[in-house]
């Protein structure tokens, strides 16, 4: 077994720095989009040429995962964003704009040579799996001009390159995120698929064969609408989202995923010698990140208050 | 093989220090990983996490105490060994074994509450003593541990056999 003491004490000390509730809601009721930068910029987010303060403390995060453990470890975190940087460039190639600055950094391959690889068509400098990814991606889009197929097959390709990390890792907590991973996103995806009426051979294309949830009862009855997906869902683990499901609410559907996520995370804040706490101050760090971006562009646009607090997601404190 | 029993009163001597060592040894380690840490981000809790790694040390020092009076009783301290009897020997070998083999997996696993203590002063350092409390119940029973091997030396030295 590895020894993570070193690290978690780490992550212990920068935990107590994490934003509490208490400090979102003053953010989001804060008065104005300048109190708001204010109040954040006191709660350690800074950059250096005033340039988004997000941006600068997600940088900041990755350097400090980086020297908390090592790559087999934190791959299941990098892979999402591999996968999301083949979505963008894909999407970016085929539109013909430059798609730079949708690209995310803390992939396991760097992003710009992805993204030359999806616009030469040359996948050799990408490794196995990514590069077969890339191909079918483009392969996908070229054939279909699809866009939506091109998602389903990426993010699929995605939840299995995480589960298959995950066993590799042989680490319990990882293989249990993975799998809700896999859970959460099957749940959207049937949802979808339930609200815009898709039929079942769409739905077992789209739904990920994987995760703690039987796939096909979930494609037939996503496949069947709603109420069956809602009869589903209720007797599983997820049984709450199904009230979210039945009113139609997408956003509240996405932000019970999320929540749900960060609740399994919190059982890490016990845990003192498996890398549970770093993947979990990861996921935490990440979100709380999210919460204050999406709290000062609020506030930048003018939205009003309850508007944001209904988008903002749970925090780990 | 007539001092077949002072090498055996030697070795009980020589686990209590081994065994005990070796447990504390691992126990300061771990506990040291975790203080390291704690620094990292925040030197200005150096001396809360140092008195948290000191606690799994004790272990040692108990092996210590209780090697150095076999080594006196049986007189290799002070250099008025004489032979000992094999029943005696054996005697204090046994005698060795509780501080020995319970310093070793107590201060095993002090360490690792003290690690989680440690943790602990990282997120609450106002909570710093109940950390401590919780480290330091494992010490209970090597402090028992001891508290026989001394008794059972001292008793051995009044035997007539």
């Amino acid at each position: 077994m590895k020894e993570y003491t070193y690290s978690i004490a780490r992550v212990r000390a920068k935990e107590a720095s994490l934003l509490t509730k208490q400090d979102i809601e003053q953010l989001i009721s804060a008065d104005g989009y300048e109190t708001a930068l204010r109040f954040a910029r006191d709660r350690g987010y800074r950059s250096d040429d005033n340039s988004d303060v997000t941006a600068a403390a997600e940088k900041e995060l990755w350097s400090f995962i980086e020297e908390l453990a090592d790559e087999e470890t934190i791959r299941v975190l990098r892979l999402p964003t591999d996968y999301h940087n083949i979505k963008a460039s894909v999407k970016a190639v085929f539109s013909e704009i430059d798609g730079e600055d949708l690209l995310l950094d803390g992939g396991t391959a760097d992003k710009k040579e992805i993204y030359m690889c999806v616009k030469t068509r040359e996948y050799k400098e990408l490794d196995e799996r990514l590069a077969r990814a890339c191909e079918e991606a483009v392969t996908i889009i070229n054939r279909t001009q699809d866009g939506q197929l091109c998602d389903i097959y990426v993010d699929n390709a995605m939840l299995k390159a995480v589960a298959d990390a995950a066993e590799e890792s042989g680490d319990a907590f990882v293989k249990k995120y993975a799998d809700m991973l896999a859970d959460t996103s099957n749940l959207k995806t049937a949802y979808r698929c339930a609200v815009s009426g898709k039929n079942l051979s769409f739905t077992e294309n789209a739904v990920y064969d994987g995760g703690t949830l039987n796939v096909s009862e979930l494609e037939r009855a996503a496949a069947a609408g709603i109420d069956a997906l809602c009869e589903f869902v209720r007797p599983t683990g997820y049984g709450e989202c199904a009230e979210y499901m039945k009113s139609g609410s997408a956003a509240q559907l996405e932000k019970y995923c999320a929540d749900e996520i960060m609740r399994f995370m919190e059982s890490a804040k016990y845990e003192s010698f498996s890398c549970a706490p770093i993947i979990a101050y990861y996921y935490a760090k990440t979100a709380e990140i999210n919460a204050v971006r999406l709290i000062l562009s609020g506030k930048l646009n003018m939205l009003g208050d309850d508007m944001i607090r209904e988008r903002v997601r749970m925090t780990y404190v | 093989m007539e001092n077949l029993g002072m090498v055996l009163a030697l070795t009980g001597a020589a686990l209590a220090s081994i065994l005990a060592g070796i447990g504390s040894a691992i126990g300061v380690g771990k506990a040291g990983q975790a203080a390291a840490g704690v620094v990292t981000e925040d030197p200005s809790k150096f001396s809360k996490v140092l008195i948290m790694q000191l606690l799994p040390g004790t272990q040692g020092i108990y092996g210590l105490l209780i090697a150095f009076i076999t080594l006196s009783q049986i007189g290799i301290l002070g250099g008025s060994a004489e032979s000992l009897s094999l029943a005696k020997g054996l005697l204090y070998l046994a005698a060795c074994l509780p501080i020995a083999i319970v310093g070793l997996l107590s201060a095993i696993s002090q360490g690792k509450a003290a690690v989680a203590g440690i943790m602990m002063i990282a997120k609450k350092p106002d909570q710093m003593s109940k950390g401590m409390i919780f480290a330091a119940m494992v010490e209970t029973y090597a402090i028992l541990a001891l508290l026989v091997s001394i008794l059972a030396i001292f008793g051995i030295a009044g035997l007539n056999i």
